[in-house]
Order: structure tokens, then sequence, then C-alpha cells
């Protein structure tokens, strides 16, 4: 788990790599596109923004190949975040989802407004819901090494 | 000289050329009209055929006096083609990157330019008579005279342009001379993934309108609530004040109508028999024009099918019904004359769409022949009609959006969606307009988008990278992953929803297809998915001994170039289906059959009609032997619909029970004979305890050397190294089981849909040159077999990773070689590998296969729907698929045993043994080693050899797309890390087979 406290911060850190570049991008746009609607750019990632009571899952989720990441676009976003290995899978992970879903606790990170939060490949996360506060949702795609696509 | 060019000002499109209108013909007589055969119609000349050719290297050099004087000692070429394609110039492909220093409007000075010549006689048009000459397509930019006289200017290279020549024809002798330049500005607009190439490359033909003439029509349907079809005629016309309109069905006129030119009239057809894909009615229209005091002089056919295309609450509706599109984009191609097809394959294409269970089709990436879209209405294909627009070049200088967002090219975007949706809109195959490809966003997409919609605000419009479909009516991606498109299924956006390319078809694959349609399926928002791309872009050629390849990039001295990445298709530039459009057609079956617990369940997954037509036939499988059949006609049932019925089958008393549903349908067509195969399913039944083997007696001789094992049972000898651990004789009745011992690997023939997996890990890494040290060989005898363990280290140079393997050999007294292979591996690398499992070659006599597994036909751990578990066989030529480059083929999976046989009947025998029974493996045979298969460039270049390589895997990495698009899913990764396995050899002797596949599926 990685967790910029600003926009700044994370395109310092990760700006130059071209998957992290359209996860800016995502961010830029998401205000002026429809709430609870998945929009793409290229293969990178999808994105989906609204309030994180309607982000928000029951369980910890795993991914393997989309980076679950955080943007906190309204007050302190929570995400609850474990390794999977100290959780307890409660389902097979899915091709069709790129999910898995954990049963057990994490820790609550918090995302301050214009945080970004990157979860990895071998956390399990959620968000928490939370009237007040609202993020935009990104699936970031793992590939690097074998990534050359639109 | 001038450094200014009308071929190189996109502001100008044309000169001289008449308005776009719809694609039709005026005949005579209403009996002529209803022939729909265009050499009858009025005035008609066909000019394709031979005319004088010259290819120059520069416009200014063609002759000064070619458009006036014939040309001495030409060379004569048939029109339509593509020079490069009969010998002229060059041919170069690349997928995107223009040919050229990128500085538009700017080409090449030295621009090829051919220059055609044909004479015909002719009459003189008589008074009020308009002679047009049509071309349908000149790729890039054409200037046209008639005897001396210019006549026009065209570019768009596959959008018909038509000029009205009448003022220059006389009787007689008349010279049509045409100067086709290679390049103009319009190539920046045409940078579509597929071979440089230019000329005269559709038909070419005269016609003539007599002075009472329809001008255009516009055709449109509206179905009410109520079932009835308001048909609105919109016609214009010239010498006359008054059009007649009718439509009929099977002889019957259903009604008809009178309307001014420039205006319009509605016909209603209550209780209408509305046109789809799966039943592609159509009625016969017929507009008939007047002259004044003559009656009617102009007739003008049109086969009209009653569709109409809407958008409810997000989703798309077909005549009021939601449908889905499963897709496939479709380039012009045909082998031996490149974009220059005939028609007659063109309609093979589309009927072999409809035989795979395809519903549409997107022009990939610009209009087609117009009779295309003729022939997408009768058999019923939807069509995403994509005008020629594709400015992808830019994208290798960073700018893909360049003109794209420039107002000086506003009216060259333009014209393209004009002169495509005005030929093409009467149409009911046309679901949608698409205004290009991969040209990146800006002004001029809108321009477009407002243009389409005001020339046909009936039809929806997409482009793709209108990516948050700003303006266009259907949100689109292409290439996005499983689980991305259930992102976007998950969170739908108002817009209907397509992925306008994915499911990449480059060689081998593509794998995961179910996973897709899974998602599709799951989703009404996703409403069409369209594979790239349907066929392989390979041009003929032959060796000098007389066999035929195919070329691609590169093949031609052409640089730069984008190699095999234009063989990329679901078909083979032969026109025969490779395994990977197989498995399309199964994936998308409209039938859904399930079987479990003793109950038959049959979905009708079509969206407009019912399964009156289909029959299921259930097989039950008793160790992969049809034991019984029974068929069941499902009857009536509705799109979306299911249909159960209990079936109780026979199960085998021994060994493993499964059935296998087959779907036909009894419709006839013109495309299809009844009974034609609409999908086929298995599954699983039931497992019967086998019964235990029962002990030989015949002891094994036993004879230890200095580093051989001797070891000798009745009738066979078998060597064992005992420094190599390798297998170096293995002899039964006399023949060679093995030629070459059996050794564990990681590595098979590199297949395109990996390519970027190779470059990036497996080459880096030299996974395919790991080297094999033994570092230790043991034997000893055991209750009357011999042991012997091997410990290996299995790693590649350089670097400091590898698999420490023990392979535990069980020679028994019966014959038999049961190998168990573990491997722990160290150091750094955890990532995919291509297979985990053991090699060996067999003499070749030995090349006649059987197997009880999933087949008849190649299949993969993503790629397997398509093939049902049984007993099937082949031989090994047969069963390697001639992919143009060649790359590991003839995978089997889900075996249970093989055996491979000579012509009398000895051989070899493959199973698991008795411990690891019930866990299939895969094997493949090849009649080339894996260094041949991934040396070789074309398929020519394999030799067959005198022996069989045999693979045996535990392990095989799917196949993915990731030639352009998903990686391999999680599921069917395969990865370096600890493994455990065993597998068992068996010698067969002369007719044994059948006695020993009974012994090891039901008494193993």
């Amino acid at each position: 788990m990685r967790l910029f406290d600003t926009r700044a911060d994370f395109d310092n850190v990760l700006g130059g790599t071209k998957k992290w570049s359209r996860t800016g991008e995502a961010l830029d746009d998401a205000p002026n596109l429809h709430p609870g609607v998945a929009y793409s750019i290229g293969d990178s990632l999808t994105y989906v923004s609204g309030d994180t009571t309607a982000l928000a899952r029951d369980s910890l989720t795993g991914r393997r190949r989309y980076h679950l990441v955080v943007a906190s676009t309204r007050g302190t976003v929570r995400l609850e975040v474990a390794p999977k290995d100290s959780v307890n899978a409660s389902t097979d992970y899915d091709n069709l989802t790129d999910r898995q879903y954990f049963s057990g606790s994490g820790d609550v990170v918090s995302i301050p407004e214009g945080g970004i939060c990157i979860v990895d490949i071998d956390e399990a996360a959620r968000i928490l819901p939370d009237a007040e506060t609202a993020a935009v949702q990104l699936h970031v795609t793992v590939e690097g090494a074998t990534f050359h696509n639109k | 000289m001038t450094d200014t060019h009308d071929w190189e000002n996109p502001r100008l499109t044309g000169r001289n050329r008449l308005a776009a209108r719809a694609y039709f013909f005026g005949y005579a007589t209403p009996a002529l009209a209803s022939t729909h055969s265009r050499t009858l119609s009025r005035g008609f000349v066909d000019l394709s055929g031979p005319w004088q050719f010259r290819l120059f290297d520069h416009p200014r050099r063609v002759p000064r006096d070619f458009a006036a004087t014939p040309q001495a000692g030409w060379d004569v070429i048939q029109v339509p083609h593509l020079w490069q394609m009969d010998g002229y110039g060059d041919l170069q492909y690349t997928d995107e990157g223009y040919p050229f220093p990128i500085e538009p409007p700017h080409v090449p000075a030295d621009n090829p330019t051919g220059a055609y010549q044909r004479i015909i006689t002719l009459t003189a048009p008589a008074e009020g008579e308009r002679v047009v000459l049509r071309f349908d397509g000149v790729e890039s930019y054409a200037e046209i005279f008639c005897n001396g006289a210019f006549v026009g200017m065209t570019k768009g290279s596959r959008l018909a342009a038509e000029f009205d020549v009448t003022a220059h024809i006389v009787t007689g002798d008349n010279l049509f001379s045409v100067k086709v330049l290679q390049f103009s500005d319009a190539t920046y607009i045409e940078d579509q993934d597929m071979w440089w190439a230019s000329g005269i490359f559709r038909d070419v033909y005269l016609v003539t309108r007599p002075a009472a003439r329809l001008l255009d029509f516009f055709v449109r349907t509206h179905r009410t609530d109520g079932g009835a079809a308001e048909v609105t005629l919109t016609a214009w016309a010239e010498g006359s004040d008054r059009i007649e309109w009718s439509i009929s069905d099977a002889g019957v006129e259903l009604g008809s109508a009178a309307l001014e030119p420039g205006g319009s009239a509605t016909i209603t057809l209550p209780d209408a028999h509305f046109w789809n894909p799966e039943d592609p009615h159509l009625h016969d229209m017929l507009i008939s024009v007047s002259a004044d005091g003559d009656g009617a002089v102009d007739h003008v056919p049109h086969r009209l099918g009653l569709a109409e295309v809407t958008i409810v609450d997000g989703l798309l509706h077909l005549n009021g019904s939601y449908f889905s599109m499963h897709g496939v984009n479709r380039h012009d191609h045909d082998d031996h004359s490149g974009r220059a097809v005939g028609m007659a394959r063109v309609r093979r294409d589309l009927e072999l769409m409809k035989l795979h269970n395809i519903n549409a089709v997107r022009t990939a990436h610009y209009p087609n022949d117009p009779r295309f879209y003729e022939m997408c209405d009768e058999l019923g294909l939807l069509v995403v009609a994509e005008t020629d627009l594709e400015s992808h070049g830019f994208a290798n200088v960073g700018d893909i959006s360049r003109i794209t967002d420039d107002p000086e090219w506003e009216t060259a975007y333009v014209d393209r969606i004009e002169r495509h949706v005005l030929a093409q809109r009467n149409h009911a195959s046309i679901v949608m307009w698409s205004l290009g490809n991969e040209s990146g966003y800006g002004c001029n997409i809108p321009a477009m988008y407002a243009r389409a919609k005001e020339l046909d605000p009936t039809r929806p419009v997409h482009y793709e990278e209108d990516r948050n479909a700003e303006h266009v009516d259907v949100i689109s991606t292409m290439y996005s992953r499983v689980s991305q498109m259930n992102d976007f299924g998950e969170h739908p956006h108002p817009k209907p929803r397509i992925i306008c390319e994915y499911g990449h078809s480059m060689g081998n694959g593509p794998g995961g297809l179910s996973e897709y349609q899974a998602v599709f399926n799951r989703h009404d928002s996703i409403q069409g998915h369209f594979i790239w791309e349907w066929c392989d872009h390979g041009l003929a050629a032959t060796t000098e001994d007389g066999r035929e390849f195919h070329k691609y990039g590169g093949d031609f001295g052409d640089y730069p170039n984008n190699s095999n990445f234009c063989i990329d298709g679901m078909v083979f530039p032969w026109q025969e289906p490779s395994p990977g459009l197989t498995e399309y057609k199964q994936v998308i079956s409209p039938v859904l059959v399930d079987y479990a617990d003793g109950v038959l369940t049959v979905t009708n997954r079509r969206w407009f009609t019912t399964l009156e037509d289909v029959a299921v036939t259930l097989e039950t499988l008793h160790d992969g032997v049809v034991a019984d059949v029974e068929v069941f006609r499902p009857g009536a049932v509705a799109p979306g619909e299911s249909w159960t019925t209990p079936v109780e089958l026979r199960l085998a008393p021994v060994g493993e029970t499964r059935c296998t549903a087959r779907v036909t349908s009894a419709h006839a067509a013109s495309w299809t004979a009844p009974m034609r195969e609409l999908g086929r399913y298995d599954f699983a039944v039931h497992s019967a305890p086998r019964r235990s083997i029962a002990p030989t007696t015949q002891p094994l001789e036993v004879r230890a050397e200095l580093t051989t094992l001797r070891l000798a049972t009745a009738g066979s000898e078998l060597v064992f190294d005992l420094l190599s651990g390798d297998i170096t004789s293995w002899v039964a009745g006399g023949r060679p089981v093995l030629v070459s011992p059996p050794r564990l690997g990681f590595w098979k023939p590199l297949v395109d849909n990996h390519q970027q997996e190779c470059d990036d890990l497996w080459t880096p890494n030299h996974i395919e040159i790991m080297q094999t040290s033994t570092r230790s060989v043991t034997w000893r005898a055991d209750d009357g077999d011999v042991v012997v363990e091997v410990t290996q280290r299995i790693a590649p140079p350089v670097l400091d990773f590898g698999m420490h393997a023990t392979l535990t050999w069980r020679f028994t007294p019966d014959g038999r070689a049961d190998v168990r292979v573990s491997g722990t591996p160290y150091g750094s690398y955890d990532d995919i590998i291509p297979r985990i499992g053991l090699s060996f070659e067999v003499p070749r006599a030995t090349r006649a296969v059987e197997w009880y597994g999933r087949g008849p036909g190649e299949n993969y751990p993503d790629s397997a729907a398509a093939n049902t578990v049984g007993r099937w066989s082949s031989d090994v030529d047969a069963m390697f698929t001639p992919y143009v480059v060649p790359q590991d083929c003839a995978n089997r999976g889900d075996v249970r045993w093989v055996a491979l046989t000579s012509p009398h009947g000895d051989g070899l025998l493959v199973t698991r043994p008795d411990n690891s029974e019930g866990v299939p493996f895969a094997f493949s045979a090849w009649p080339h080693t894996a260094a041949d298969i991934d040396a070789a460039r074309h398929r020519t270049d394999l030799v067959v050899r005198d022996t069989v390589t045999v693979n045996i895997n535990d392990a095989v990495l799917g196949l993915g797309s990731n030639s352009w698009g998903s990686e391999v899913l999680d599921a069917y990764r395969v990865r370096f890390e600890a493994f455990d396995f065993a597998f068992s050899l068996r010698p067969l002797a002369a007719g044994n087979l059948t006695a020993t596949a009974a012994s090891i599926t039901k008494e193993n």
C-alpha cells in the first residue's frame, strides 16, 4: 500500500509512468463525468467516482491484475487494508471480475482530501462508507513489463 | 514547377465530382428492374477489365498527351487491381506508421503514379440523357480525362466517386484516361492497418440516366407500438414532377404512394414482417419516375428491409427488441489480389460469418463495395458502417489528434462521413455509423457527427476515440480486458456500449473468449463485441519448387514494416477458418445447453426468433465412446427463454460417463444447408471406480553395465544411460518405441500471442535456452520393478535461478515405464512460463494418433469451448495447424490417454499412472521439432522430419490475446513454481491399442 497525501506527491513519484500518468488524467477528468459510471483510459485503467457510500463493499476485496487506487475527492476517505495472507479467502479468485473476497479485518488508512492510495496486489481492501466523503475508485493495471497497448 | 498540388490540399476533396447519392440503378421497365442485375440497367457499360497501364515514379513523368492520345507500348492490366499486386512498384506493410516523412499535407514528390487508358466504343447520349462515370474505389487520388478533356478529380479511396461525362462522349471510340497517385493529403487520413497499395481497385462503369431520372432517395422505417411499419420515402428527381413508389412482398403489392421530387410519402404496413439478422426478410420496393407525357421511364428497385434502430433507456433496440452484436472486424482482403477483392470472395466471407454464428460486422476501417451492404441485408448481418478514416500514424510522433483537431482538415473529415452516409443509408443491415478509427479526438469529430445526424437522424453514431461519448451515441472501447468490461457492466454508461475491437487473433488464439462472453452476457449495457480481425492479410507466394506460402511485412524488402502483425485474423489467407474462429462460433452459440442433475436445459440466446428449427442431439459416452443417442426438440422457445426436460442417462458400470449435446438447426438458406451445427457442449456425468490391474508374473531382466542399465521383458528392451539419466533406447516387438529420450522442459514454440511475454520475460531470462544438467542417477530393484531416480538442474545460462527436478522412473515387468516428475524452483524468477511437461521423439511411422480427451480440434486451456471430450483419431500431419507464421499448435487438452501408432498398429500409449488417474493432461505431436517451428518464418520453411515430436504436458499456458490486448487470464497462467506430476508410457504391440485402451480405461 502506498499513500500519497497530495496529488503533487503522486505526480512527483509516479508521473513519468504511462499508467500512473493516465491515473492523473482520470482524476482530472472525473469531476466532469457521470458519477457511478465506469470510464476508462486506454487499457490502463477504469475508474468510477461517487460517494463512498456507493463505492463501499461489505468484504475486503483482493485483486490480482488491477491495483485498487482510491483518491479522495471530498473529506477524509477511510480505506481498510490487510495483507491477503493475514485474512481468510471467502471466495475463489474470479477471472471475470479480478476479485477475490476475504474475511477478517485490516488496518484503516485515512486518505486526506486530494490524497491517493494505491493498494498492492498482495493486499485486500475496502472503502469504508461515510456519507460525508467521496472518492474516485480506479482499477489500474499491474501490467508494465508486457504493456504496450493503447 | 509549382509546389502546390491538388493532391496536397486537404480543403479540396474533389473536382467536378457529383454529389454523393444512394447506390442504385435505373431500368427501362419494371421487369428489368426486378432482376436487380445492374448489367441490365440503362446504359450500363462495364469498364472493368483490360486497361493500358504504365507506372511512373513521379506524376509529372506521365506523358503530356496522356489525356488525349492512346499511348503505345504500355502494358495491359486487369482492372480492378492494385498495381503492386501486379508487380508494379513496391508493397509495404505498416500497422500505423506512414511510409514517408510526416509533414501534412505534403507527401513524397516522387509520388508513384499509375496511368490508365481504355478506349470504349459508345453511342452519344440522346437529348436530356446524362452519362455518369462511376468509380467504386481508387486509391488514393485520381484525375479523370475523357477524350482529352479533364473530367474531374477525386480523393477518398474507398468512397464512390461519380462524374458526369455526357459532354465528352462521342459516337464511336472514346478514350478514358485516369491518372492515379499513390499518395495524397488523403493518405494522412487513410492510414489503416493494411498493405500500402494503390490503383483502381474496385469496379468502374458507365450508366446512362434518362432525361427524367431519380437523383437520390432515402427510405426509413418506424415501427409503431401496434407492430405496423410506417415506411417513409424521401426522393429527389430531375426532369419530372411525379414519383411513384410501391412496396411488394412475394409479388404482392402491399402499398403504394406518389410524391413530388424532393417530397416525402409514407406507406403503412400493418402486421409488418420486419427485418432482423435472424430473419432477414426483404421486401421489393420500386421507385418510378415519370417524364412529362411519357409515363414512367426510370424504374429503380430496392430491396427493402424494415428495420428501425432506437435507443431506449440507454439500450439499443432493433424494431423494439433488445439485441446484442456478436461481431467481427473485416478488412477487404484476398491473398492474391489484396484489397481488390472479388464479390465472390466477399460473399464467402459473409457466409462464413453466418456459418459461425456471427451476427454483426464492422467495416474496418472504410466503406466496402456497395454490394457488400446488399449482401448483409440479404444474409442477415448487422453492420457497424465505418467510413474511410484513420490518422493513426500521428501516434508515432505523440500527437494522434494532430489533424483531427485541426479545422484545416474539417472539410476532408466531413466529406468522408457525408459521402458514406448518403451512399449506404437505405440498408436495413446498417445498425450504426462509425466515424472512423484511431484518429484521436478533436474538433473534426463533432463536425462529422453533426453531418451524419443531419443526413440520417435515425441511426446512432459510433467513434471509439470519443472516449467518454461526449458527442457520439454509443460509447466504445477497444481491447479492454475481461474485468474492465465487467467494471463497465457494473457501472453502465447512460449510452449503449460496445467493444469495437478485442480478441486479437494473431496466429494461434485468441484465448479467453469464453470469459469475455460470460461478462458480455452478464450485462445488458454491453451490446456488441467485435473480434480483431476477420482474415489474415497474407499475400500468396510460391517457392521455386511450387509450394504455396504467404508473405507479410518485410517479405518484399519493405522497411519499416510491422512484420506479421497483419497475420491476425480468424480466417487464414486462403479463406478457411482457423481454430480461433471455431472457438468463437461456440462461445457465441445462439443456443445454450446445460445438463445437470438429470435435467437438460436449452436456452434461446437469439434475440428475435424461436427455437422451432432447433434439435439437440444428446450422446451418452462411456469412456469416450458413444453408447446412446437421443434427440430433443425444444420447440418454439421464445428469445431469452429456456426449455427443460428430465433425461435419464445410462451410466457406464465402470469408468467415465459423459454426455455431449450437439445443437443443430433445420433452417436452410442460400448460405446453409439444413442441420447446420450451432454449437456443442459436453458434461461430466458419472465416474465409476475401476478395477485394479491384474499383477503380471513376467519377470524383468536387469543388466547393469558401467554407465548403462538394460531392462528386458517379453518382446521389449529398454536401455537407460546412468550418466545422462536418459532412456537411450527402447525397442518393443523389434521396432523402436522412442528415438529420443523423454526430457523435462518449460519451453514450447512461441505463439504470437506470447510475443510480449517473450520479449519482456522469457528472452531476458533465457527461458528458451535453459540447460539440463543431470546431477545424479541411481537405481534399485523394487518388488519386481526397477526404479531409477534422476536428479537434474534445469536452468538458464548467465543467471542464477532454475529448477531442481527429480524424475523417478519405475519400469515394470509388463513393459511399462512410469515416471514421476517433481520440481522445486530456486532463485528469483517466479513468473509465467510456456508449459511444464516432457518431450520426446518417436519414429515418423508412428504418426497415427488416437486419444481420449478434448477434440477433435486444436484446443488450449483458455480456448477449449469448441471441442468436447471423447475418443478421437487423426494423424500428426493433419493435426499440425498451418499458421502463416509457424508456431506452437496441435495441443489437445483434458486427455486421459493418447496413443501414437504406426500402420502396423505398434507404437506408444501415454496415460497417467494409477495414482494420478483422473488428472487429465495435454499433448501435442508435430512432424517437426520445437526448434524447427521456432526457426521457421513461413510454412514452407518447415521440412517434415523422419521423427515425430511428442509433448506430454502437465500444464500449458493459456493463449490470451496479448499480441495486442489481453494477457493470459490468471486462471490459465503457468508459473515457474513447484510441480509434481506423473505419466505412464507403454509400448503398443501391433493391433492391441483397443485392448490396451480398454484396459486402462476400464481396469486401471
